[in-house]
């Protein structure tokens, strides 16, 4: 510690940046002065370093306390090293604490326990129906559950409680359907109901996705080819 | 010798042209007084106070006629069974002629037969100190009254007189009401001047009970408008402060001094054209207004919000009820006509934690065109389950929209990326509510990456569902 406090002993207090400054141009002049001694044909460009080094000359007394910098501490480390050194490792803890901080985060509603879910013991059933618009005659039933399994089970709100849809009465003259929705309820929390086992809610994300696949299919292409649901017709309860 | 005589005639010729027009020019320039061009010379030195009334009719456009003093009724063209509309300047400092004289002049005149009389008082509003100028607001009203008292004798009516003030000539039209104690038809404060008013009592300053109706545009609280209502109806573009388009940094040069504080009255003029309207919206404040809170104007039924400018009179009747002045406020694009096209988003999420943050929205029409919407200065807070309205505008409209982007910012570079989790959002259009409303249900929007999608018609049920929230 005291030689910290002898590398910092300096006579104006408020330069603390400049000492940093002054520490490293010392340096410099010392390397400078190391190479005079071994090439003499390198004066000239030391020459030139010289009005540089002037403030250092002008402050030849503070000299001592930054030479102290360069004392040996143990082994070949000198002061301005273990300086250094603290200060890079307190960068990278800061650093590395900040690239934690912005990775290493679980969003709560990313998680949730399905088991606890499936043995709440609480289910929820809706019953709705559609029309096709187009009757296709090799359409089954499976088709249908298949295609409402597949927007329920991949809803970001609704997935995690949805349990199962099935076509409870299949008319392929009327062409309406008739189908049922489960949903687990999970212990009561407030707004759950009214918002996302809601069934106008539901019967949106339902509506939605056939408005999507509606845009997929060609313009004005007649043919059925494909299960076409008419999305006005959708009711939900 | 032939070829000489044929250019000396030409020169000749010449010389008389020239000194015709000389003599047009000066016939001309005595015929049709003009407003006192001045300079920074004139400035630098002072000037005492001089008024010269100039008055354009539909009859003489283009060539003013100056009112004389002591015989106002002795006009050629002065109609007092018709509106006399003032416009007064205020503060110039460079001693030059506004800028937006000649626009104002034929706009108004384009817009309803009316007396339009510009008052000139450039002599004793130039000047570097802008305490002269402010000194010589109230001997310019005593000057005006007696005009104007000339004018009553010869049969006009107070209830016609409409006094459009600029900065300084805000406060010169206030004091010029208070001599008629609120008599007077209507005063217009464009950007009323704000520096050595601010802490006046009402009887220094423009103030709400000086005519029978006065509405007010503030375009520049900040440095040289005036922060607190003064009319029966104050405007705020932009909350009145930063005017978009406009310099933010001194760099700009004289710009960036005089405009926001300009844009008053450009947005004035802009009323007067058949662009469009600029609906503003009564609210308490504009981070309220920012928030949706009063898009329904219910207080005007069945009369729509009321708009900005020459014809905000037509909502008089039911702004003079309210015994508080009004302040409204509505955003502007950057360039003329200033309309912005104002659309509601509103948004319903299911996130279990507070997330706060901006959404910006652009939308796309069936040609491949986008708009995008300025990013809001507060940010948004989205609750559980709790419905946030944000106030959009667009600088285009489009009348069917077929993609709508939305991006979630939290405008942090640190930390973790969160994700908003929607429910149902809905884009309502407020200049045309007519207009079938756009929702998208269920989706995740993860911060800063913009997510597009087609929207589907809004059901009935959920528009009706709004009106209990």
């Amino acid at each position: 510690m005291s030689y910290l406090l002898a590398c910092f002993r300096i006579k104006d207090p408020h330069a603390g940046i400049e000492a940093m400054k002054r520490q490293s141009s010392d340096q410099e002049q010392e390397d400078i002065e190391l190479q005079r001694e071994e090439v003499n044909g390198e004066e000239s460009e030391a020459d030139h370093n010289e009005p540089l080094n002037s403030r250092t000359a002008a402050t030849k007394k503070n000299r001592d306390h930054w030479k102290s910098c360069s004392n040996v501490i143990f082994w070949k480390c000198k002061l301005w090293m273990v300086i250094a050194t603290i200060f890079i490792v307190l960068l990278l803890v800061i650093l590395i604490s900040l690239v934690l901080y912005s990775n290493v985060y679980t969003d709560e509603d990313d998680y949730w326990d399905p088991d606890a879910l499936l043995h709440s013991g609480n289910y929820h059933n809706f019953s709705g129906k559609f029309n096709l618009k187009c009757g296709l005659p090799y359409l089954f039933s499976e088709d249908i559950t298949k295609r409402l399994t597949d927007v329920y089970s991949s809803s970001p709100a609704l997935g995690r409680y949805f349990r199962s849809a099935q076509v409870v009465y299949f008319s392929n003259e009327s062409t309406t359907v008739f189908y049922q929705l489960e949903f687990s309820v999970p212990p009561s929390t407030e707004g759950f109901m009214e918002n996302i086992m809601n069934p106008e809610f539901i019967r949106n994300v339902l509506r939605q996705n056939i408005y999507d696949e509606e845009d997929t299919l060609p313009h004005g292409t007649s043919e059925c080819t494909k299960l076409k649901l008419d999305p006005t017709s959708l009711t939900l309860a | 010798m032939l070829r000489i005589a044929f250019l000396r005639f030409h020169m000749l010729k010449l010389c008389f042209f020239i000194c015709l027009m000389c003599w047009v020019k000066s016939g001309e320039e005595k015929k049709c007084p003009g407003f006192t061009g001045l300079n920074i010379g004139n400035a630098l030195t002072g000037t005492n106070l001089e008024v010269q009334l100039l008055l354009y009719t539909r009859e003489n456009p283009d060539c003013s006629e100056k009112l004389n003093e002591r015989n106002v009724t002795a006009s050629e063209y002065l109609s007092t069974s018709k509106k006399i509309i003032l416009v007064v300047h205020g503060f110039r400092p460079t001693g030059s002629i506004p800028v937006w004289l000649d626009d104002i002049k034929t706009l108004l005149l384009t817009a309803e037969d009316i007396n339009l009389i510009i008052v000139d008082w450039n002599r004793g509003a130039t000047t570097l100190n802008y305490n002269t100028a402010v000194e010589n607001t109230r001997k310019v009203a005593k000057i005006l009254k007696n005009y104007v008292d000339q004018m009553l004798a010869d049969g006009a009516s107070l209830d016609f007189v409409h006094v459009i003030g600029v900065s300084l000539g805000a406060h010169v039209a206030g004091f010029l009401g208070k001599k008629y104690n609120g008599k007077l038809g209507r005063i217009t404060g464009l950007d009323p001047a704000g520096p050595l008013f601010s802490q006046e009592p009402p009887e220094g300053r423009l103030y709400h009970t000086d005519a029978q109706f006065i509405d007010v545009i503030h375009t520049d609280i900040d440095a040289l408008g005036f922060r607190k209502p003064l009319g029966t109806i104050d405007f705020y573009p932009n909350g009145g402060m930063d005017q978009p388009g406009c310099p933010k940094t001194v760099f700009s040069g004289f710009q960036y001094f005089k405009c926001d504080h300009q844009r008053s009255v450009l947005l004035f003029l802009s009323s007067l054209k058949s662009g469009c309207n600029i609906t503003a919206y009564p609210c308490d404040s504009y981070l309220d207004y920012k928030r949706g809170k009063c898009v329904d104007c219910k207080a005007f039924q069945p009369m729509p919000c009321p708009v900005l400018g020459y014809y905000a009179d037509r909502w008089k009747e039911l702004l003079i009820q309210n015994s508080l002045p009004t302040k409204a406020y509505f955003d502007t694009s950057d360039h003329d006509p200033f309309c912005t096209y104002s659309y509601l988003l509103d948004i319903i999420t299911w996130n279990k934690s507070i997330r706060r943050g901006f959404i910006r929205v652009k939308i796309t029409d069936y040609a491949g065109r986008t708009v995008e919407s300025e990013m809001d200065s507060e940010a948004a807070t989205f609750q559980q389950y709790r419905r946030v309205k944000i106030l959009t505008g667009f600088y285009q409209d489009f009348d069917k929209i077929s993609r709508i982007s939305l991006t979630f910012s939290t405008k942090t570079v640190i930390g973790p990326k969160y994700k908003l989790r929607i429910l149902q959002m809905r884009l309502k259009s407020l200049n045309n509510p007519e207009r079938l409303q756009l929702c998208r249900y269920d989706f995740v929007l993860m911060e800063n990456i913009e997510l597009t999608f087609k929207p589907i018609p809004c059901q009935e049920s959920d528009i009706e569902r709004e009106s209990f929230y």
